[in-house]
C-alpha cells in the first residue's frame, strides 16, 4: 500500500494529473492570465512576436513568452525534483533550450502559407529535433530536459478539457454512425491485420498507426502511444506517416469527389470520417462548398471525442493482455497498479468540463471556450505537445527508426488500413445520409 | 580521428539546416503545384483556410461551423415536414 501511495509523488503519470489539474483549476478560478503563443505571420517574421490589433502594433510577445518559459520551468521542475529522476539544475538547462527550440518550431508553423499546406508545429518540432540528434547528437544536458512522457501526459490531461461529450449529438444519429461505428471497427481490423497477417513484431507501433488512421491522426497517435507505453521512435514513425498521408488526402479526396460527381454532404461525411487531422478536413470540406465544410468538420469533431475511450481501452488492453504475465490472470489490484493513471486524468478533465463546467455556464459552450479553453488550457496543451515532439526528435535516431520499419510493414498497414477505412466509411456514410436519414441535412 | 568525426557531424548538421531552411522557404513562398494538384492549396490561400489544426478545438471558426450544422438540420427538418404535408 505504501508503494501505491508514494506513487502519487513518485510517478510521472500522477504528476501529469497534478500539473494538468493545477492549470485547469487555475483557469477556472481566474488565477491564470491569457497564456501567450507565438503569433501568425506572413511576410515579416518579426510579426510572430508582436501583438498586432487592427494593423497597429500594441506590444510584443517576448516578455510574456519568457515569463511562460520561467513559469513552466518552475512548475515542471517541482515534479522532477520530487520524483528525483534528474538533477533540477541539469533539467532546467535542458528545458530552457527545448522551450526555445519549440518557439522556433511554432514560429515556422505559424507562417500563413505553411498553414495552408497543413504542416503543423508537431512536424517542425520533430524535424528540428531529428536534425540535431542525427548530426551533432543531443548532448546529455539537453536530454536531461527532454521529459517526453511528462510533457505528453500533461498535454493529454489538458486535452481532456477540450473533449466534450455533448458534442457527439451535434449531427444526430447519422453523424454518430459515421464517426463512432466505423472507427472502432477500423482500429480492431488494423490491429488484427498487423498481428495476424503482417506478423508485425512491434505491437505498440501497430496500435499507434491503427489509432492515428481511424481516429484523428497526431492526437490519437499520442494518446495511443502514451496508453501503451510505446517507445519514442514508434510515435515518430506513426506521426510521420499520418502527417504525410493527411496532406495527400486533403489534396486529392475533394478532387476525386468532385470528379465522380458524388453528393457534397456524402463526400463531406466521408472526408470527415477518414482524413486524419481536423484542419485538413475543414480545408478539404471547404472545397466542396460551405455546407460540406460544416458537415465534414462536425463529423471529425464527433470522432475526436473518441480519443478518451481509445486511450482508456488501449491502456486496459495493454495491462490485461499485452504486458501481463502469461502464467497468471491479473487481478483488479494488479490492473489498477499498472494502469496508466494519466488516462484517468484525461477522462476526469473531460467529465469535469462536459458535465460540470459547461452546464454551470448554462450550456454556453462558446463562453467556456472563450474564457477557459482558448486562452488558457488549450494553449498550455499545445505547448506541452510541442515540447514533447521536440523532445522526441532530440531522442530519436534514424538507425532505430529504420529498424522499426520491419521491411515496410508499417507502411503496408497504413495503406491497407486506410483503404479499408475509406471503403467502410463511404458505405456507412451512404447508408446514414442517403438511405436511412436522407433528410438529416 | 575524433576531431574529423566531429567536423563531419557539424558538416552534416549544416547541410541538414540548409535543407530544412530550403524546405521552410519553399512552403512559405506561397508556391502551389500547377494544375489539379495545387487546387486545394490555392483554395486555402484564396479563402484563408488554416489546414494545420490537429484537433477540433484548434479550428478558429469551429463554433460557427457547428452552429451552421444546427441550422442545416433545422432547415432539413422543416423541408421534410413541408414535403410530407404536400403528400
Amino acid at each position: 500500500m505504501s508503494n501505491s501511495i508514494s506513487s502519487l509523488w513518485k510517478d510521472e503519470d500522477w504528476w501529469a494529473i497534478w500539473f494538468g489539474f493545477i492549470i485547469i483549476i487555475g483557469a477556472l478560478a481566474g488565477f491564470l492570465p491569457k497564456i501567450p503563443k507565438v503569433g501568425k505571420w506572413s511576410d515579416n517574421p518579426i510579426d510572430a512576436f508582436l501583438v498586432i490589433k487592427d494593423g497597429v502594433t500594441t506590444g510584443n510577445l517576448i516578455v510574456p513568452l519568457l515569463l511562460l518559459m520561467v513559469g513552466l520551468a518552475i512548475l515542471t521542475s517541482v515534479g522532477v525534483a520530487v520524483m528525483k529522476k534528474e538533477k533540477v539544475g541539469k533539467y532546467l538547462a535542458g528545458f530552457l533550450v527545448i522551450f526555445i527550440l519549440s518557439c522556433i518550431a511554432y514560429w515556422v508553423a505559424n507562417q500563413t502559407n505553411i498553414k495552408y499546406w497543413g504542416l503543423s508545429y508537431a512536424m517542425w518540432a520533430l524535424l528540428i529535433g531529428l536534425l540535431i540528434s542525427n548530426t551533432i547528437g543531443t548532448p546529455g544536458w539537453l536530454k536531461a530536459g527532454a521529459k517526453t512522457e511528462l510533457f505528453i501526459k500533461t498535454g493529454l490531461v489538458l486535452l481532456g478539457a477540450e473533449i466534450l461529450f455533448s458534442k457527439i449529438v451535434s449531427l444526430g444519429i447519422p453523424g454518430l454512425m459515421v464517426a463512432w461505428i466505423v472507427t472502432p471497427i477500423v482500429v480492431i481490423f488494423m490491429y488484427i491485420f498487423a498481428m495476424r497477417y503482417l506478423k508485425m513484431k512491434n505491437k505498440h507501433l501497430a496500435i499507434i498507426i491503427a489509432s492515428a488512421t481511424s481516429v484523428c491522426g497526431v492526437s490519437a497517435a499520442i494518446a495511443a502511444a502514451a496508453a501503451s507505453c510505446a517507445k519514442k521512435e514508434d510515435l515518430t514513425l506513426g506521426v510521420g506517416m499520418t502527417l504525410i498521408f493527411t496532406v495527400l488526402m486533403m489534396f486529392f479526396m475533394p478532387l476525386f469527389i468532385q470528379f465522380i460527381g458524388m453528393n457534397d454532404i456524402l463526400g463531406a461525411a466521408w472526408m470527415g470520417g477518414t482524413i486524419d487531422s481536423t484542419g485538413a478536413v475543414v480545408a478539404a470540406g471547404s472545397m466542396l462548398g460551405p455546407d460540406a465544410e460544416k458537415v465534414a468538420a462536425v463529423v471529425k469533431m464527433i470522432q475526436n471525442v473518441l480519443i478518451g475511450f481509445l486511450a482508456f481501452f488501449v491502456a486496459l488492453y495493454w495491462v490485461t493482455c499485452v504486458d501481463r504475465d502469461p502464467n497468471c490472470k491479473p487481478n483488479a489490484m494488479e490492473i489498477w497498479y499498472r494502469f496508466p493513471k494519466f488516462v484517468l486524468g484525461f477522462l476526469g478533465a473531460s467529465l469535469l468540463f462536459s458535465f460540470v463546467v459547461v452546464p454551470a455556464m448554462h450550456g454556453n459552450f462558446e463562453l467556456v471556450e472563450n474564457k477557459y479553453l482558448n486562452p488558457i488550457t488549450e494553449v498550455f496543451r499545445s505547448w506541452f505537445f510541442c515540447l514533447a515532439f521536440m523532445a522526441i526528435g532530440l531522442e530519436s535516431n534514424f538507425k532505430e527508426l529504420a529498424e522499426r520499419m520491419e521491411g515496410g510493414k508499417p507502411m503496408i498497414l497504413y495503406v491497407v488500413g486506410q483503404t479499408f477505412n475509406l471503403i467502410l466509411t463511404l458505405f456507412v456514410a451512404w447508408l446514414a445520409f442517403m438511405v436511412l436519414f436522407p433528410n438529416a441535412i | 580521428m575524433a576531431e574529423t568525426k566531429r567536423k563531419i557531424n557539424w558538416l552534416k548538421f549544416i547541410s541538414g539546416l540548409v535543407l530544412l531552411g530550403g524546405a521552410i522557404l519553399f512552403f512559405a513562398s506561397g508556391y502551389s503545384p500547377p494544375g489539379v494538384c495545387g487546387e486545394v492549396l490555392r483554395h486555402n490561400q484564396a479563402y484563408d483556410i488554416d489546414a494545420s489544426p490537429l484537433i477540433y478545438s484548434e479550428v478558429e471558426n469551429m463554433a460557427e461551423l457547428e452552429a451552421g450544422v444546427q441550422k442545416l438540420r433545422i432547415e432539413a427538418r422543416i423541408r421534410a415536414e413541408l414535403e410530407s404535408e404536400k403528400q
